[in-house]
This record gives structure tokens, C-alpha cells and sequence, in this order.
């Protein structure tokens, strides 16, 4: 066995798996070192050459940036922000998607396509009108204004649809049969058979909202209103960059994310090579 | 009788199918109205006049934006700017998706735990990623300059120097996109018929071969399609570059791109009518991109 499988391995695999695992470094190097970074004191995250490990754990970082009245409170407004952006369009996709793949009315394809060709359109390309409007009902500096954009989600409705058109006709017929409503068979037979696509759309939908960076930029001018991604580059200036506590911010602002891929690995993977594909 | 009770029936539960259809859309196709309709057009319409944040009323004057913008000397930095990050992040991060995808693809033991571990920057957010890479890109404490010291080059200044902080900027940049490239690479591979590899081994062809005959013939719809999208996404290139600028007030040092030069004459310089020719013009080009990719799977 053992000899089979060297024979197998050539030159040419031998210098594939070398550069394979050099990529595979170069992808955890960054995450890695920011980790390490956070847990050093300020001389020794100084100190040339560079240390590997911290010499000595320091956690004044961490204490620090969770003693930062600021920092908190963008680490609560991203939570509110990608939580409500996440319920929000979560539902609203599940609607429109049951409508978009289990009737028929007049209009409808238009209706649907309005929606699709909006995937393609650029959001950075309409943000200045679009700010206009949100400053103009108030928008500026508050959670509705963050949120508003995102609130819905063409890429969102599309998914749906396309999961929801795998559930068999003749189930909602046999439930319509029986006198069930829309309202019921949508609570008691789409939204079951749709859980999975359901919580891959949240996740993807949620790590999108949480990475938000430009709209979170133009909307929120006060600090009270800023996230996370905003906060961060804030623990910068012209001459300093402290970066212990930068890299202690970075960790916990991979929390969530991290948590989600280690629960869902193989939901986000699939989900997000679909969302390419297809979206 | 019993014909037309059935025909009323069937009308009632079609009314009732169309109200409830109503009551969902009506609220949804509002919303699309106000946050994507109404501002596209809005864009379009504002790119032909004079319009002020800051000053009320407007003025028409033609494709009068567009001339200022396309001669603005700004704008033709950002734009080539853009274009630089487009073009080395695109062909860097294709080529190693395509690499590492037909590693993984190998079967080798292992392999699927490594694939994740690839694809881990597609889910961490852009502005930690670029923060870090700041950090390893730094001139006293980066590990960059650190490794190039060993080989006896002196430390380069990466991020305060306008034309090579260009580099970090397209490191972090293919850093994140290479893993998702990966993944769809992957899909693409296993799509291909064990059949013609197989055959193929009977032939007695070498590694070369096999790649330069199967597999990439195989797979140039999936490199088109993924170039195309990799390009979209690269043309709006826009918080990597100024998160790895800024920390200095002063927007002297900001690594402009097209996006950029949008937010700036949109909410620095409060110039509606130029944003939204600049946005009309990232809108063609990422439009054009898309009929490219359109036609692309049409052929497919």
C-alpha cells in the first residue's frame, strides 16, 4: 500500500504539493499572526525581529478596546444592523420567492425580471441618490438608515425562488384540496421543506451585512451610529497605528463569521459557489 | 350546474391567489422602487446636470459631467489605478484557484480539510483582512520587509509610497478572492467526465498532456465565467485600497480608484452631477462585463 502510494507520487506532485501548502500558509499566516499580535504587549509587538509567539500572554489589549466606550457600542450596532438586515430580507425573500414560484398572475415575469436584472447593477453606482433619500426621511445616524438597503435582497428572492420551485406542485394542490390557505400551506408546508436553503441564505446575507463597509461609511457620521468595519480603521492615525489593540479588534470582528463556518462549513462553501454560479 | 359552481369555485381561489400574491409583491416592488429603481434612473438623469448637495436647484447641461470627468486628470488616475488592481488580482487569484482547485481535486487524502482552510478568507471581511495585511506589509514591524531583509534586501516602505502600496492592495485582494476562484474551479473539475481521463490514462499520456488536452480545454468555460466575475467584482474595488490609505486625515495619500473618486465627488466634494456621471460610467463598464458573461453562458 505504503509502496503504491510513493510510486505514485512524482515530481510533478511532489512540487504541487510544495506550492499547495505554501498557499495554504500564505492563507493562514495573516489570521494567525493577527491572533498572536493581539496577545503581545505593545514593546514586544515593536521588537525587531519579529516574534512568532507573544513571550508572555497580555491581554491588555483585549481589556483595552472592551474598556473603549466606543468600541462596544460598534460592535452592538453591527450585531443590530446584520441581525435585522438578515431577518428583514430573509423573509422577504421567502415570500416573494413562494409567490415568484408557485403562481401564476398577469405581469408576473416582468415583475421577476425588474428584480433579477437589479443583481448586476453596481450599488455603488446609485449610493449618491440613494443617500439622498435616506438623509431626506431622516435617515442619517440611525438604524433604519443603515439598514434600509439592505432590507431587501434580489440575489436573496432568486435563491428562494429557485429552491422553492423544487417542492412538488401536487403537495400545496393536496393542501389547497383539503380548504388550507396560503397563508397556511406557506407555514406548514414551504417553510419547513425550505430550511435548508433558508439558513444558507441567512448565513450568506448576514456575513455580507456584517462586511458592509461603504454604506456604513456615507450614512452614520456620528460615532454613537458607527459598526464595527468603520470602527476598526478608526484605531488609526497619521503617525501611530497601535496595532495590538487593531488585531484584538480583528478577532473579535471575525467572531461570528468564524462561528458560522465552523457550525456550516459545507452549507456557506456550497452556498456561496451557487450564489456565484447561478447569482 | 355542477359546471358552473366548479367554474365560480376556481375563480374565488384564483381571486384569493391573486390578492395574496398582491399583498406580498406590492410592498416588495415599493421597496425595489425606492431603493434600486428610483436611484438608477436618478443617476442616469442627474449625469446631465449641474447639481449641488449643498446648493438647491439645478441646471441641464448635457453631457457636460462626462467631458469634465473624462478629461478630469483624478478620474484617469483612478481609473488606471482600478484597472492595475483589476488585472494582476484577476490573474493571480484565477491562476491560483485554478491550481489549487485541481489539487484538491487530486483525491489526496485530507484534501477536503484543506479546501476549507482555503476558503476561509472568502468569509472574513475586507477590513480586517486588509488591516492585517497592513500589519505584515509594515515597514519597521512587517514581516514582509522582515523576510526581505534575510535575503539581504533593504525594507521597502509599502504603504506610504503612492505607487507600491498597489501591491498589498492586490495581495489582500487575491488573499480573499482565491479561495472562492477555488471553489467554483472545483465544481467545474468534478463536472468533467471521469471517462475522458480515464481513456485517456489507457493512452498512456503524461501530466502535461492530460492538462494541456482534458482538463483546460475542458474547463475554459468556467476560467471565462469566473474572469468575468472576478473582473466585476475588482472594478468596484474600493474599501481594501482605503483602508490600506488611510490613518493619515490628510486624503493626499488615499490610493484612489474609480468607487473612490464616486464617494468623493458625491460626499467630499458635493457634486452630484459628476458622482453620477462617474457612476454612470462604472455602470457601463460593469454592464458590459456582464453581456460579455451573459453571451459566455449563452454559448455554454
Amino acid at each position: 500500500m505504503s509502496k503504491a502510494l510513493y510510486r505514485r507520487l512524482t515530481v510533478f506532485d511532489i512540487v504541487c504539493l510544495v506550492i499547495f501548502f505554501a498557499l495554504v500558509i500564505i492563507t493562514l499566516f495573516p489570521l494567525f499572526f493577527m491572533l498572536i499580535t493581539s496577545f503581545k504587549t505593545p514593546e514586544e509587538i515593536n521588537q525587531v525581529p519579529i516574534t512568532l509567539y507573544p513571550h508572555e500572554v497580555y491581554m491588555g489589549n483585549y481589556s483595552k478596546i472592551f474598556h473603549d466606550e466606543y468600541f462596544l457600542r460598534y460592535f452592538l450596532n453591527s450585531v443590530i444592523a446584520s441581525v435585522i438586515i438578515t431577518v428583514v430580507s430573509v423573509i422577504g425573500s421567502a415570500l416573494a420567492g413562494y409567490v415568484f414560484a408557485k403562481f401564476k398572475f398577469p405581469l408576473k415575469s416582468v415583475f421577476f425580471y425588474a428584480i433579477l436584472a437589479t443583481i448586476m447593477v453596481p450599488f455603488e453606482s446609485f449610493i449618491v441618490p440613494l443617500y439622498n433619500f435616506v438623509r431626506s426621511v431622516g435617515g442619517v445616524n440611525t438604524y433604519f438608515g443603515l439598514v434600509f438597503p439592505s432590507i431587501i435582497s434580489s440575489f436573496g428572492i432568486f435563491f428562494m425562488k429557485q429552491n422553492m420551485e423544487q417542492i412538488p406542485d401536487a403537495l400545496v394542490e393536496a393542501a389547497k384540496i383539503d380548504g388550507a390557505g396560503n397563508w397556511h400551506i406557506l407555514r406548514t408546508i414551504i417553510m419547513p421543506l425550505s430550511g435548508s436553503s433558508l439558513s444558507v441564505l441567512s448565513i450568506l446575507l448576514f456575513i455580507t451585512a456584517w462586511s458592509d463597509y461603504l454604506w456604513p461609511l456615507v450614512i452614520a457620521t456620528s460615532k454613537d451610529m458607527f459598526v464595527l468595519e468603520i470602527g476598526l480603521t478608526l484605531l488609526q492615525d497619521e503617525y501611530f497605528i497601535d496595532y495590538g489593540q487593531m488585531m484584538a479588534g480583528c478577532a473579535v470582528a471575525l467572531i461570528p463569521a468564524m462561528i458560522l463556518f465552523i457550525f456550516f462549513r459545507r452549507y456557506i462553501m456550497e452556498g456561496i459557489a451557487m450564489s456565484g454560479i447561478k447569482g | 350546474m355542477a359546471q358552473r359552481t366548479k367554474l365560480l369555485k376556481m375563480n374565488k381561489q384564483e381571486k384569493v391567489d391573486f390578492g395574496f400574491c398582491m399583498v406580498i409583491l406590492i410592498p416588495i416592488m415599493l421597496l425595489f422602487a425606492i431603493i434600486r429603481f428610483i436611484p438608477i434612473i436618478e443617476t442616469f438623469v442627474v449625469s446631465f446636470f449641474q447639481k449641488s448637495m449643498i446648493r438647491p436647484g439645478q441646471k441641464f447641461n448635457g453631457i457636460e459631467n462626462y467631458i469634465y470627468v473624462l478629461t478630469d486628470p483624478e478620474f484617469l488616475k483612478a481609473l488606471q489605478n482600478t484597472f492595475l488592481i483589476t488585472v494582476f488580482a484577476m490573474t493571480l487569484s484565477v491562476l491560483g484557484g485554478l491550481f489549487l482547485a485541481s489539487v484538491v481535486n487530486s483525491g489526496r487524502r485530507g484534501m477536503k480539510f484543506w479546501q476549507a482552510i482555503l476558503f476561509i478568507p472568502v468569509i472574513v471581511s475586507l477590513v480586517p483582512s486588509t488591516l492585517m495585511w497592513k500589519m505584515l506589509f509594515d515597514y519597521n514591524i512587517g514581516v514582509v520587509n522582515q523576510i526581505l531583509n534575510v535575503f539581504g534586501v533593504a525594507s521597502i516602505n509599502w504603504i506610504n509610497n503612492g505607487n507600491l502600496v498597489v501591491v498589498p492592495i492586490i495581495v489582500v485582494s487575491v488573499w480573499k478572492e482565491m479561495g472562492y476562484n477555488m471553489m467554483i474551479f472545483y465544481v467545474g473539475l468534478k463536472a468533467i467526465s471521469r471517462e475522458l481521463y480515464e481513456s485517456a490514462a489507457l493512452d498512456g499520456v503524461n501530466h502535461w498532456q492530460r492538462l494541456r488536452y482534458i482538463t483546460l480545454p475542458q474547463l475554459k468555460p468556467v476560467t471565462l465565467f469566473i474572469c468575468v466575475m472576478a473582473m466585476i467584482k475588482f472594478v468596484k474595488v474600493f474599501t481594501q485600497a482605503i483602508t490600506m490609505t488611510s490613518g493619515s486625515q490628510s486624503s493626499g495619500n488615499i490610493f484612489k480608484t474609480l468607487v473612490y473618486y464616486i464617494y468623493q465627488q458625491g460626499f467630499s466634494l458635493h457634486s452630484m452631477g459628476r458622482a453620477s456621471a462617474a457612476a454612470m460610467i462604472l455602470l457601463l463598464i460593469v454592464f458590459v462585463l456582464t453581456a460579455i458573461q451573459m453571451r459566455l453562458d449563452k454559448e455554454d
